[in-house]
């Protein structure tokens, strides 16, 4: 929470992916409750809808729960749902990107290799 | 409860300003109406709220007319530009006058939030209209828009001559009292990058026509910029609407409107960027499409 | 309606305060050349100059505010027909209270004065009516022709008063025979019935110029 926006992306995935990325720093701890879609509003100055549209996101992949009258909480198992979705967006969303730069600046594979054994994960 | 407009036509001396102009504006949501100087946003507006009589067509809120309609004409609000240059009358008029008369004929005006922002916003209200400077006379329009608490508010250029730290503040206000209140609001600016992630819907008027009207994030997601070697970016965008072409040498950059289905050809080297809403809009009523 | 009515009693209030507050000045300033101080004195100068602040106020102060006051209720969100009932109901109230409160001060002071004053009221009421339908008319046309209503304004107001003006002065050095007086005291006396149609008809007049403009009038602040 408390990253600016950017246009690079439609607002509510990034709601939706800050909330995650709290979620994984332990800023939000399962069975929490999360700040409310007009608090998300308030604070970013955006519409409640657009809030509320990337809370939905995460109701709908089971990261947070809605319990009536209260408002929304991380489901337990959370962080797990969470590191496996980023898991398998990783190819997609690091590795394509970046075998194609490498592509393009011509570096070859065991270039790559060597580079990636530089730097410990 | 949604206030329809249907097939307005206003015409001066013998010109269409607004020309078949169709609206539906449900409760509970802030729309953007944006457009260029001179698309006909005021008329709009103030036919909108029967301050001035379409040439032909109707507006109704909830099924009933609105013209000469009091029951409904309460629950609209137009809080326009003042203008209280030396010919007006309006420029004798102390600020504190014009809000009385204003919280006379607004039911449900709120005396609190009245006092609220005019000590917010530093207000003198002794001071008579014509000696305000345009950013005060913009803290009126907006203080009058937000205590009448109608449930249609419609607001035509509110942070006119507000300096950068007042407009957040505005921001911020209408975006409060809207999360409280679910009033809906009708906000018609030129300033469209700063109110953008506000309004949770869009209609563009140009040249008197609707050109869009739907929900922002919808409209942004159509539209992205392509760029790359110019021979690579026309084989990516061939058959979709292009406008606002920028080359430099052999280097080209398109802004591109996507149909639902439609795809950019990524087999090509190009980048492909999304696009906010004050690009797209400039894109869409800058200049005319290219084929 | 309620709503639209409060802004107008308040209005004719106001109106009402600047009318007195001239009247009082008239007042402080023909005491100078009075005989004396004695309710006849009252009776006679009071009222008389409450008709011309009348007059006045509602020709000059109003055509105006006409202008300012119609447009600004229709962008409140006021229906156009209920500012134009409002506008009638204050000008009715001021004329109201104007001549009540010359009714009030002939009774208070009875004398020959008094009771030929309060004998007037018809004519009065014809000629208060007459003025101020005549100067809505001019505050409709300022409202829409602004430079043609200026004009028009100064005209009138120049010429209304230049016209008392001379008339005190003709009256004070005793221009007026003695039929001229007796002619113009029988018509506040008793209404003559041409007075009463002017009347009449001007009002219709100005309501119905007023209403037809009204009607489709734009709102532009």
């Amino acid at each position: 929470m408390n990253e600016r926006l950017t246009e690079q992306k439609s607002i509510y995935l990034q709601i939706s992916e800050m909330i995650e990325t709290d979620i994984l720093r332990g800023i939000l701890l399962e069975e929490e409750q999360v700040p409310s879609t007009n608090e998300l509003a308030k604070l970013y100055t955006i519409n409640p809808a657009t809030a509320a549209k990337g809370v939905g996101l995460l109701v709908d992949e089971g990261i947070l729960y809605k319990r009536r009258g209260i408002g929304m909480f991380v489901s337990s198992g959370a962080r797990e749902r969470i590191l496996a979705k980023r898991k398998a967006a990783f190819a997609e969303n690091h590795l394509a990107p970046l075998l194609a730069e490498a592509r393009s600046l011509g570096i070859s594979r065991e270039e790559l290799l060597n580079m990636i054994g530089e730097r410990s994960i | 409860m949604s206030l329809i407009c249907k097939d307005i036509v206003k015409t001066y001396s013998g010109k269409d300003v607004l020309q078949d102009v169709s609206l539906e504006l449900q409760p509970g949501k802030i729309y953007g109406l944006i457009g260029r100087n001179g698309a006909g946003k005021t008329t709009l507006l103030s036919i909108l709220t029967a301050q001035n009589p379409a040439t032909r067509g109707e507006i109704s809120l909830d099924g009933q007319g609105v013209w000469e309609n009091r029951r409904s004409l309460e629950k609209l609000c137009f809080s326009r530009e003042l203008n209280a240059n030396a010919e007006s009358g309006l420029a004798s008029m102390k600020a504190k006058e014009y809000l009385r008369i204003a919280a006379t004929y607004y039911e449900s005006w709120d005396r609190d939030m009245e006092a609220r922002l005019v000590s917010l916003f530093e207000l003198n209200v002794k001071k008579k209209l014509g000696k305000m400077s345009k950013g005060m006379l913009s803290m009126i329009t907006i203080i009058v828009a937000l205590c009448s608490k109608a449930p249609y508010t419609f607001l035509d250029e509110p942070v006119a001559g507000l300096d950068v730290v007042a407009r957040e503040q505005f921001y911020k206000l209408l975006l409060e009292e809207y999360t409280e209140s679910g009033r809906t609001f009708v906000v018609s600016t030129h300033i469209i990058e700063e109110a953008a992630d506000l309004l949770e819907e869009v209609i563009i008027l140009h040249q008197g026509k609707v050109l869009l009207s739907g929900e922002t994030q919808s409209f942004v997601d159509s539209a992205c910029h392509v760029s790359g070697k110019a021979e690579e970016v026309d084989a990516a965008v061939a058959g979709l609407e292009v406008r606002h072409v920028e080359t430099m040498g052999r280097s080209k950059g398109v802004t591109v409107f996507l149909e639902p289905g439609q795809k950019i050809d990524e087999s090509r080297d190009v980048s492909v960027q999304p696009v906010s809403l004050q690009r797209a809009f400039v894109a869409l009523c800058g200049e005319e499409e290219h084929k | 309606m309620k709503r639209n009515l409060r802004f107008w009693t308040r209005y004719t209030f106001e109106t009402m305060g600047v009318e007195l507050g001239a009247t009082a000045l008239l007042a402080v300033l023909a005491l100078f050349g009075a005989d004396g101080l004695d309710w006849s004195f009252f009776a006679s100068t009071v009222p008389l100059f409450l008709c011309i602040s009348a007059m006045f106020g509602i020709v000059m102060i109003n055509s105006g505010s006409q202008s300012l006051y119609v447009p600004l209720l229709i962008s409140l969100g006021e229906t156009r027909r209920n500012v134009f009932w409002g506008f009638h109901y204050f000008r009715a109230l001021v004329i109201a209270v104007t001549l009540a409160l010359c009714a009030l001060i002939w009774l208070a002071a009875p004398g020959e004065v008094s009771t030929a004053g309060l004998r007037s009221l018809p004519t009065l009421l014809c000629v208060l009516a007459a003025v101020s339908a005549l100067g809505s008319i001019m505050g409709t046309i300022f409202t829409r022709w602004r430079w043609a209503g200026m004009i028009l304004i100064i005209i009138i107001c120049g010429g209304g008063g230049g016209m008392l003006g001379a008339t005190g002065a003709i009256a004070a050095n005793g221009g007026f025979s003695q039929a001229d007086t007796l002619m113009l005291v029988s018509y506040l006396m008793k209404t003559p019935w041409w007075l009463a149609a002017a009347a009449l008809a001007a009002v219709a007049l100005d309501a119905a110029f007023q209403w037809v403009l009204l009607r489709k009038q734009e709102v532009r602040l």
